[in-house]
């Protein structure tokens, strides 16, 4: 009993530092990502006095970089499900150090798609028509319905847990920080007093909402593929899209996840929580969806290069030999290739060698599920009149993609600035169960 | 400086709170946005009715652009509508007959219908002089001056009493010469038409047969009534003719399907709106219960004092 | 019954009152009014009481040259600019020339489609993209939020999307902007060729019918079976059957108001005619 006792206090201790003694770095991350979103400000105030004529979309290609960002945003925000609730549902218990932050990157993520949303539409100031005048039949409606539940099932999901870790902030902490933080954890811990009752109670809650989170998430990620694919356009009007999507979505956010262990794991002294048997776990689900993500994004383009109908021969051409060509081949072997070599090989499957697949992962699928799904498609022309149009995105764009990135990490930051990054009621309960 | 302050000066949340700072002057950036923020009934000289976008006037305000310097000189007032350039563009378009006679335009005629009507972009028919082209009443013959009798054809429109709108019927037309039956003559069948003016509309052509009976096949879509015209056209040896008919239209409705609205056929928004309440009613639900566990604990809290009042009764 | 029971269902109770002012609020603000209201045209469709027209368009490629042999830019295209103002890059509607199987190539002119099961009309998440009672498909720039599904999701590419505020006359400044005359254009939302619904609404034809030299283009009424090119009229039925009329892009099921009467042989050109 006294060495499970001490092992808990030993957990509080090193889990309860960053909060109230944050190193420098961290605060001047945060420092940095608030100027790139200053800059980003900046950028849209350009936008919003000139009109969208400051990007590089015009009437051919007339989507770009920033609902490629909504796509791969929303794509991220499946972490949460996935590593929460599915492994959950499973039965596993090994992944319960890392579900807050899979939590809490999947309600950043989708806050930031709403803002890139918010960003590429016309008429920002009309975005509460949306709600107004929605009409039931648009897959957009579907869309805006799909991400405020998702947004609100995955708060609930990310706070259920956090209860029992707010009190122990609240009992531990109180004499370090300042009055505001005290009543803000009081408030938040329920009145959290880890009775028999008050467990249970919670238990049942978290079960609920495992259960719920994964079908609205699972159609966060179809009804999102269904924009696309409700339209006539070559790459878009097929029926596999919204399983491509779902299955990559779990893919990129297992990466996704991996960096930010290894981020945190440095930067808050977790070695012992986060160990290497997490990321040997985590290294061969990567695998595992990673040759799911080969085979959907073969079977994807199979029927339509067999056929060559003359628009998919278009888009076949831009992307296998064409203009977007060595963007494609590029992501084709950082997506797929290399990282299940580093995943494979002995030598290389480290930490760092996972963290290193896990980076190009997440970038080469922005590229290939994000920015080429949607503009070499709108390149293709359907009428005898156009030309394959161009596109070339101006630094308003990358502006606020960057901004949007760094507003993601800022969210993520800032929260773990106050709350803990591991899940401490919810750890030792496992290793309790653990022996 | 107490060792605390200190602290606070170097390390302690001084970084995030510059990060706060920053990220206020970026959010103050919005302020440069679309100035149709800016009423422009604010400026007391834009006349009354006339408060439009900003743009108008100006490039940025207050930066005026071409139009804005025109009207400012002008006393606020707006300058003539067409520039020059514009007109002589116009006149352009004239040359190119790109801007076509409007139909039905009529000369002299009254707007009772029941003045000759013109066929327009085409050669007039031959009329002798005096002689009227067109009947004032349905279903009648033509009235020829009596000298030139025999020369002239008579021509007769042979319709049902009614139709129904969509449904075939044969439109007959006799020809006879001085009573007798006109083998062999061309008769060319029209509907008066009033769309985007008043003109007539070829229905087909057909030969008299040995009664002197052309005979077309007609499915009439107009709305209520259809005025019909027989015109035979002069050759060497007898002149032109023609006449007019009514026929009536009954029918129960309209014959094309016509999409109303936003009526998409969508069956399944009862499905979407279930799905919807049914989650959003477990999440509330679950936030119902889970405000409840302040109260377990408070129980729990109860129970502990009390316990703890036993023991030191 | 607790405190906290009370108090949720309070919450509750007023949350669910705030979210009903907002369709209230639709309903009393005026900025919600439709387009045709706000300009103070009568909304009652044109036609008899009893029969609503329902527009089509017929164009005939045998009359179409693109304009080439008069040695000007395609006149349909170019008064339509000017009699709405159109902002530059965009053609309403827009004639190129289109190559045959057979190795010819032919002009065609091609304006919206006004479908009678349009895409557009379906994806658009606010109802901006809508069909009137004549069968028109209008946009309504005052609630489009500029997010481009609609451009997505046409087959015809016949959308335009407005990236910036266009420099505007004084004509185009004070029109009264109404889906039917959507002038002067909103920045930020979408236009198109609307079939000049606000000239055959007063009885007066389509700019592009009028401005065709060639009277290629027809105008007319699906119901009373009738078409015009300003010159002669015609019935419909008749033409399109003893023309070959076609759609364009019929497979896609869009049920287009546009029909094609096809130049004889046009797939191979008319030199292979000669």
């Amino acid at each position: 009993m006294n060495s499970t006792a001490e092992r808990r206090a030993e957990m509080e201790a090193i889990l309860l530092a960053p909060l109230v003694k944050p190193s420098r770095f961290y605060d001047l991350g945060i420092l940095i990502m608030a100027m790139f979103i200053m800059w980003g400000l900046y950028a849209w105030s350009e936008q919003l006095r000139h009109g969208l004529i400051v990007t590089g979309m015009r009437d051919q290609v007339f989507w770009g970089l920033y609902i490629s960002n909504v796509v791969f945003f929303v794509s991220l925000s499946l972490t949460g499900t996935f590593l929460s609730a599915v492994l959950r549902i499973t039965g596993n218990h090994w992944q319960a150090p890392v579900t807050r932050l899979a939590e809490v990157v999947t309600g950043a993520a989708l806050l930031m798609a709403a803002t890139m949303i918010l960003v590429d539409m016309g008429r920002p100031e009309r975005v509460f028509y949306v709600f107004i005048h929605g009409r039931l039949q648009s897959p957009l409606i579907w869309d805006v319905m799909a991400v405020t539940s998702y947004l609100v099932g995955s708060i609930i999901y990310l706070y259920l847990p956090m209860i029992p870790d707010i009190a122990i902030c609240r009992d531990r902490l109180s004499p370090s920080v300042s009055p505001l933080r005290r009543k803000v954890y009081d408030i938040l811990a329920l009145g959290w007093q880890d009775s028999a009752k008050q467990q249970e109670r919670l238990n049942k809650l978290i079960s609920i909402m495992t259960v719920l989170i994964i079908p609205v998430a699972v159609s966060v990620h179809s009804v999102t593929a269904w924009i696309f694919a409700m339209t006539f356009r070559p790459g878009w009007d097929v029926t596999i899209l919204a399983p491509y999507f779902v299955a990559s979505a779990f893919f990129s956010g297992v990466a996704a996840i991996i960096i930010a262990m290894t981020v945190y794991r440095k930067v808050f002294k977790l070695e012992k929580y986060i160990t290497w048997e997490h990321y040997r776990k985590l290294g061969w689900l990567l695998l595992a969806l990673l040759l799911v993500y080969a085979y959907f994004s073969f079977a994807e383009l199979l029927p339509g290069a067999y056929k060559l109908a003359t628009h998919e021969r278009e888009l076949l051409n831009l992307l296998l030999t064409g203009q977007q060509a060595f963007l494609f081949w590029v992501s084709l072997l950082g997506s797929i290739v290399v990282p299940a070599v580093l995943i494979c090989w002995r030598r290389t499957r480290t930490v760092a060698g996972l963290t290193v697949a896990s980076v190009l992962i997440t970038v080469t699928l922005w590229i290939k599920k994000s920015y080429l799904l949607i503009v070499p498609t709108l390149q293709v022309s359907l009428m005898p009149f156009d030309a394959p149009g161009r596109y070339h995105p101006t630094w308003v764009e990358w502006s606020l993609s960057l901004a949007a990135i760094a507003g993601f990490m800022l969210m993520v930051a800032l929260f773990f600035r106050f709350f803990p990054v591991i899940a401490i009621w919810e750890t030792s309960r496992a290793a309790g169960e653990g022996g | 400086m107490t060792s605390a302050r200190k602290e606070r000066r170097l390390g302690k949340g001084r970084l995030v709170e510059v990060a706060v700072l920053i990220l206020a002057v970026g959010f103050m950036n919005l302020v440069r946005a679309d100035q149709a923020l800016a009423n422009a009934k604010l400026f007391q000289q834009i006349p009354e009715g006339f408060e439009k976008n900003c743009n108008l006037c100006h490039v940025q305000p207050p930066a005026l652009n071409e139009f804005g310097k025109e009207f400012e000189a002008n006393g606020f007032k707006f300058p003539p509508l067409q520039t020059e350039e514009e007109k002589v563009l116009a006149e352009e378009i004239q040359e190119t007959g790109t801007v076509q006679e409007p139909l039905g335009q009529e000369t002299g005629g009254t707007a009772d219908g029941k003045e000759p009507v013109e066929k327009l972009g085409e050669t007039e028919i031959p009329v002798f002089q005096g002689r009227e082209t067109v009947g004032e009443v349905a279903g009648g013959e033509v009235k020829a001056p009596e000298k030139q009798q025999e020369q002239a054809p008579q021509v007769e429109l042979i319709l049902p009493g009614q139709a129904t709108r969509g449904e075939k019927i044969s439109l007959q037309a006799r020809v006879t010469l001085g009573g007798e039956p006109v083998k062999g003559k061309e008769v060319q069948f029209f509907e008066e038409t009033d769309l985007f003016g008043r003109a007539e509309m070829k229905l087909g052509e057909a030969s008299t047969d040995a009664l002197g009976l052309a005979v077309i096949s007609y499915w009439p879509r107009a709305a209520e009534e259809v005025w019909l015209v027989a015109r035979v056209s002069g050759d060497g040896q007898t002149e032109a003719a023609e006449t007019r008919a009514s026929l009536a239209l009954i029918g129960s409705g309209p014959l094309v399907e016509k999409p109303e609205g936003l009526e998409v056929p969508f069956l399944g928004a009862w499905a979407v709106l279930l799905a919807l309440v049914l989650v959003w009613g477990t999440y509330g639900y679950v936030v119902y219960s889970m405000m409840q566990i302040r109260r377990l604990g408070e129980v729990v809290e109860e129970v502990r004092v009390e316990e703890e009042k036993k023991i030191t009764a | 019954m607790g405190i906290s029971r009370r108090r949720f269902l309070q919450t509750l109770t007023w949350a669910g009152l705030g979210t009903a002012v907002y369709p209230l609020l639709s309903r009393v603000s005026k900025v919600e009014a439709k387009g045709w209201a706000a300009s103070g045209l009568d909304p009652r469709p044109t036609g008899t009481k009893t029969l609503t027209k329902q527009w089509t368009m017929v164009i005939d490629l045998k009359k179409c040259e693109g304009c080439v042999i008069i040695n000007k830019p395609p006149q349909c295209t170019v008064t339509c600019n000017q009699g709405h103002f159109v902002p530059e890059g965009q053609e309403w509607i827009k004639v190129s020339k289109v190559r045959g199987a057979g190795g010819g190539s032919h002009w065609m002119p091609f304006p919206c489609m006004h479908c009678q099961k349009a895409p557009c009309v379906d994806v658009c998440p606010v109802g901006a993209s809508y069909y009137t009672e004549e069968g028109l498909v209008l946009i309504d720039q005052d609630r489009c939020i500029g997010c481009r599904v609609c451009m997505a999701a046409c087959p015809y590419h016949r959308r335009y999307f407005n990236w910036k505020q266009q420099r505007l006359t004084p004509e185009a400044a004070l029109a009264e902007r109404s889906p039917e005359y959507p002038v002067p254009a909103l920045k930020g939302t979408v236009s198109k060729c609307m079939f000049c619904a606000h000239n055959v609404r007063k009885g007066k034809i389509p700019i592009c019918v009028s401005g065709c030299p060639m009277g290629a283009i027809y105008f007319g009424d699906l119901e009373r079976d009738i078409i015009t090119n300003g010159m002669e009229v015609v019935p419909l039925r008749k033409t399109l059957a003893e023309n070959n009329a076609f759609r364009f892009k019929e497979e896609l099921g869009t049920e287009p108001r546009v029909y094609y009467l096809p130049g004889y042989g046009q797939e191979f050109g008319r030199e292979a005619r000669e």
